[in-house]
């Protein structure tokens, strides 16, 4: 059975004042249908990028040098053959507060992006306002007539992010992008929202992509992980393998960092962040921050590489270790 | 418009100066105000007709066309324009200098009174400020000054008293905005005095805005300053001030234009620089003036 | 706080303001002068004459007195006489007003038809060129007095060549009287030649005039535009599929617009300070060169009555642009929820 979406060496410049700098390196990633997939990194890890390539949301600076992306055997990156096909995926994002627009009133915008889904002769007015009822329901917007008549601004945060995931239920998508849809909430509506799109996807047997920075998150929530940094993906595989064994330095690093109240030793942190030389080295592009890195991790540049079934990464250290 | 928490260390407001030198446009504005403040302060030595300046006419010499000897041409009485116009300037960076130097303390310091303590005090200077911008300061200064009397030095205290509103408003709001800052907080729990918060930790956050106010208030108090002065409330004649050069030349614009156009035009390069510096110093903090 | 009770301080707000301005100019037209009878009556009337003249404006009464005198005789339309022209001051208002409030209201329109489309037209063109094309018209809009811009004018269309007037509101003659308002008063007359007398007239004044709000409008819209792509909310949209004609006229410039809005309310009023120097330049005969002549020649009752005019003009403008962004702007007019 072919995936859902298949991204396959993904290799994606930026043009800035002149020159051309490297944002994606060679990302391949894969969703079955139904399936929930976390996408797991730091900010300015590539994650974001990766889904709005996908959307094609890319800024006009942007150039696919190489690599495919294929929904449902449709190529995502030619925009004319895309544009049905992207109505089928659907797409969150992280703050609420900012990503919808404050002066215009739910319904309004809700009906606009039924429009804009499914066409404006497709649906009777009333037909209308009942899936966009529905939509309020499943995303458990209760007292959605209130709802619908009232402003963005008059929102908690938690309620926007749902009037945002039923927005996305009206595309009825069969791919739903969610990029980092608990990280400006507190943290027990941070719980509620999981548990919808989780619930959302099992339902409506919709697939998920879970972007987040947060190991956890992931962890509880999707089947499968891909882990990036630095425009690369450096590990992927079962989610519950690479938490109980993770393979990569830097996926090591994210659990440390993982608050946790069970465990009594102290939280770690990873020194350093991204920098635009990580992004373009033709070494390991983690190597300036691993605590491990030998010779041959600041000249070569580690493949990714299956080194248990079901569990691939791109470090040369742990090739070694798993030769012994 | 939430300025910077940290005061600016002297080596990185040198940085910051440094970059204002990347915009051309900053750079173009910077050098015609030094253009023009050279001319200014040095007029006696770099005008030839000094001696014009103040009651002086000799009409066998007027209504000359511009030529060598009188690039700008030469006026109604007689007077060289040229030298005319660079005295004006004089007046102009003068008069924009000290109301500002008369208004900008001030201002400041009622605006953060108010904002700091609040209650009555608060009422009484908003109410006030309202009062003073409830005209257009054009208006404003026209009847005061008209009112006090026809010489610079009323022009002057005119604008004072009205400049000074501007910048209580803009503090008022920013130590309003910043009063329950948590480092502010933190200042009060350490025991720092009043006054030690409203000038350590309030004001410098608001120095970037003040900056680029004060640049683009200079230019605007020269366009209202020489507004008056062609109305002829404040400068008069003989009073080289460009505003007053301007209206003396209307009267002959078919025939005479070079006494109204060159002082124009001084003017409007006068204002251009302060505008584009004002836009360069604003653009280098990324600030939102009120 | 409801929007009743908004509106209801910002109304009381202005009231408050306008009582004290009136104070103050009253204060200082009758406390500044030292003599306003010998100042207004000249070196050459006798001691009699000005002691008549105190006493015909009230001088000789406590002042607080004088000012509710005065504030009693202006509510009831007395306005004191003008040494100028010897009339009720408020006949004279009457007479001069719709030719400034013609000037202003205009310009108003035009710099917002112009300036609002040359600003979206631009952010679709974005790219270094146009931003630097943008920055130019409204740095040097500010920076070139209005005095300036009409001398300039007059010269090129009305001295070099002879295009077009330049001066005074008409040449021949005046359609009949509804507002007071030639160009107005033509059009609801159909009165075409009239209309065509006061266009005329009316291009290089309104050039003055609007040339600075222009650049102002063009580049804020500009700037305002081009923001909104950078929103989080511009993404989204997109992500759900929104053409680029709704995204950008409805929901990015509905948006934008606020602050634009809030300009050109500001704009309006403080065209009435630069239609002061615009009508001399163009002896246009509103109520700008009314109250200059008056202050040349200190005509107290013209300077008090003038200036309020102006300042409640000024004042209630301020107001209805408040009430008005509260209105549109739904925060403000629901009250922000947290």
């Amino acid at each position: 059975m072919t995936a859902l979406l298949e991204v396959d060496g993904l290799n994606l410049k930026i043009r800035s004042e002149g020159s051309l700098l490297p944002v994606l390196h060679d990302v391949t990633l894969t969703v079955d249908r139904s399936e929930v997939v976390a996408l797991v990194g730091e900010t300015g890890s590539g994650k974001t990028i990766t889904a709005r390539t996908v959307m094609g949301l890319l800024p006009k600076s942007a150039v696919v040098e190489s690599g495919r992306v294929t929904f449902d055997s449709t190529n995502m990156l030619d925009g004319k053959k895309a544009s049905e096909a992207v109505k089928r995926i659907a797409m969150i994002f992280q703050n609420p507060m900012s990503s919808i627009n404050p002066l215009f009133k739910v319904s309004r915008q809700m009906e606009d992006v039924l429009t804009w889904a499914k066409g404006s002769r497709a649906l009777e007015n009333s037909e209308k306002k009942a899936q966009i009822r529905k939509a309020l329901e499943d995303a458990r917007c209760y007292d959605n007539g209130r709802i619908l008549d009232m402003y963005p601004f008059q929102l908690s945060g938690g309620m926007r992010q749902r009037v945002m995931i039923a927005m996305a239920l009206l595309r009825t998508p069969e791919l739903l992008i969610a990029d980092e849809p608990t990280t400006a909430l507190d943290v027990t509506t941070q719980r509620e929202i999981l548990n919808l799109l989780l619930e959302l996807s099992r339902r409506e047997r919709m697939s998920l992509i879970l972007i987040t920075h947060n190991l956890g998150i992931a962890h509880e929530s999707s089947a499968r992980t891909y882990v990036m940094y630095a425009g690369r993906v450096v590990e992927h595989g079962r989610t519950s393998e690479i938490f109980a064994n993770p393979m990569h330095p830097y996926t090591e690093g994210l659990i440390e960092s993982i608050p946790s109240l069970d465990r009594s030793r102290s939280m770690g942190s990873i020194q350093g962040e991204i920098s635009q030389s990580d992004r373009e080295t033709t070494a390991c592009c983690f190597s300036s921050r691993c605590p491990y890195a030998i010779a041959r991790c600041r000249s070569e540049e580690p493949k990714l590489k299956e080194l248990m079934p079901g569990q691939s990464v791109a470090c040369f250290v742990a090739e070694e270790k798993a030769r012994n | 418009m939430i300025p910077r928490l940290q005061p600016e260390r002297s080596k990185e407001l040198r940085r910051q100066l440094r970059r204002l030198t990347y915009d051309p446009l900053t750079v173009l504005g910077l050098s015609i105000l030094a253009v023009i403040v050279v001319l200014a302060v040095f007029a006696p030595f770099l005008t030839p007709y000094a001696n014009q300046v103040g009651p002086y006419t000799d009409f066998s010499h007027a209504y000359l066309r511009p030529s060598l000897a009188h690039p700008f041409g030469t006026d109604n009485v007689g007077k060289d324009v040229y030298t005319q116009v660079i005295f004006g300037f004089r007046i102009s960076l003068f008069v924009a200098i000290i109301v500002l130097v008369g208004s900008v303390p001030f201002g400041v310091v009622l605006g953060v009174a108010a904002g700091y303590y609040g209650g009555w005090v608060e009422t009484i200077i908003q109410r006030v400020t309202d009062v003073f911008l409830a005209l257009p300061a054009l208006i404003f200064a026209l009847v005061i000054a008209g009112i006090l009397g026809p010489s610079l030095q009323d022009v002057i205290i005119a604008l004072i008293s009205i400049w000074w509103n501007w910048y209580a408003r803009i503090m008022y709001t920013v130590t309003k905005s910043l009063k329950n800052q948590p480092y502010v907080e933190a200042a009060r729990v350490q025991g720092a005095g009043s006054l030690r918060i409203m000038f350590r930790e309030i004001l410098p956050n608001a120095t970037s805005t003040l900056a680029v106010k004060m640049t683009l208030d200079l230019g605007f108090i020269i366009l209202i300053q020489s507004g008056m002065g062609f109305l002829g409330i404040g400068a008069r004649p003989p009073t080289p001030d460009l505003g007053v050069i301007v209206a003396s030349g209307t009267a002959y614009l078919g025939t005479a234009w070079w006494i109204s156009l060159f002082p124009s035009l001084a003017l409007s390069f006068l204002i251009l620089s302060f505008n584009l510096i004002g836009n360069g110093v604003r653009d280098l903090f990324d600030v939102k003036v009120v | 706080m409801r929007f009743a009770e908004f509106v209801a301080r910002r109304v009381l707000l202005a009231i408050v303001t306008l009582v004290g301005l009136s104070i103050i100019i009253f204060y200082l037209s009758r406390i500044l002068p030292s003599n306003p009878g010998r100042l207004a009556l000249g070196p050459f009337a006798t001691a009699g004459q000005v002691a008549h003249y105190d006493h015909l404006l009230g001088i000789d009464r406590p002042l607080y007195i004088q000012y509710f005198l005065y504030v009693w005789n202006f509510l009831n339309g007395n306005w004191g006489l003008s040494l100028l022209s010897h009339h009720n001051v408020l006949s004279d208002v009457e007479y001069y007003f719709p030719g400034t409030f013609e000037l202003i209201t205009i310009s108003i329109i035009a710099t917002a038809l112009i300036g609002v489309p040359l600003g979206v037209v631009a952010a679709a063109y974005r790219g270094r060129r146009t931003s630097a094309l943008i920055r130019i018209l409204w740095i040097c809009g500010i920076a070139i007095p209005p005095f300036t811009i009409g001398i300039a004018l007059q010269l090129m269309f009305g001295y070099f060549t002879n295009l077009l007037p330049i001066t005074s509101q008409l040449s021949g003659p005046a359609p009949a009287h509804i507002t007071g308002m030639y160009f107005v008063d033509s059009l609801l007359t159909a009165n075409f030649p009239a209309l065509v007398d006061s266009f005329k007239h009316l291009l290089l004044p309104e050039v003055a005039l609007s040339l600075a709000g222009i650049g102002q409008i063009a580049q804020l819209t500009y700037a305002g535009m081009l923001d909104q792509t950078q929103e989080d909310y511009y993404l989204a949209l997109k992500a759900f599929g929104a053409p680029s004609y709704p995204l950008n006229f409805r929901y990015a410039l509905r948006t934008a617009m606020v602050p634009v809005l809030t300009v050109l309310g500001l704009l309006y009023a403080s065209l009435i300070a630069n239609a002061f120097l615009v009508e001399i330049v163009f002896a246009w005969g509103g109520l700008s060169q009314y109250a200059v002549a008056a202050m040349q020649n200190n005509d107290f009752n013209v300077i008090v009555a003038t200036v309020l005019v102006i300042g409640v003009f000024y004042v209630t403008l301020n107001s209805l642009i408040d009430i008005g962004l509260g209105y549109i702007d739904p925060r403000i007019r629901l009250g922000e929820a947290k």
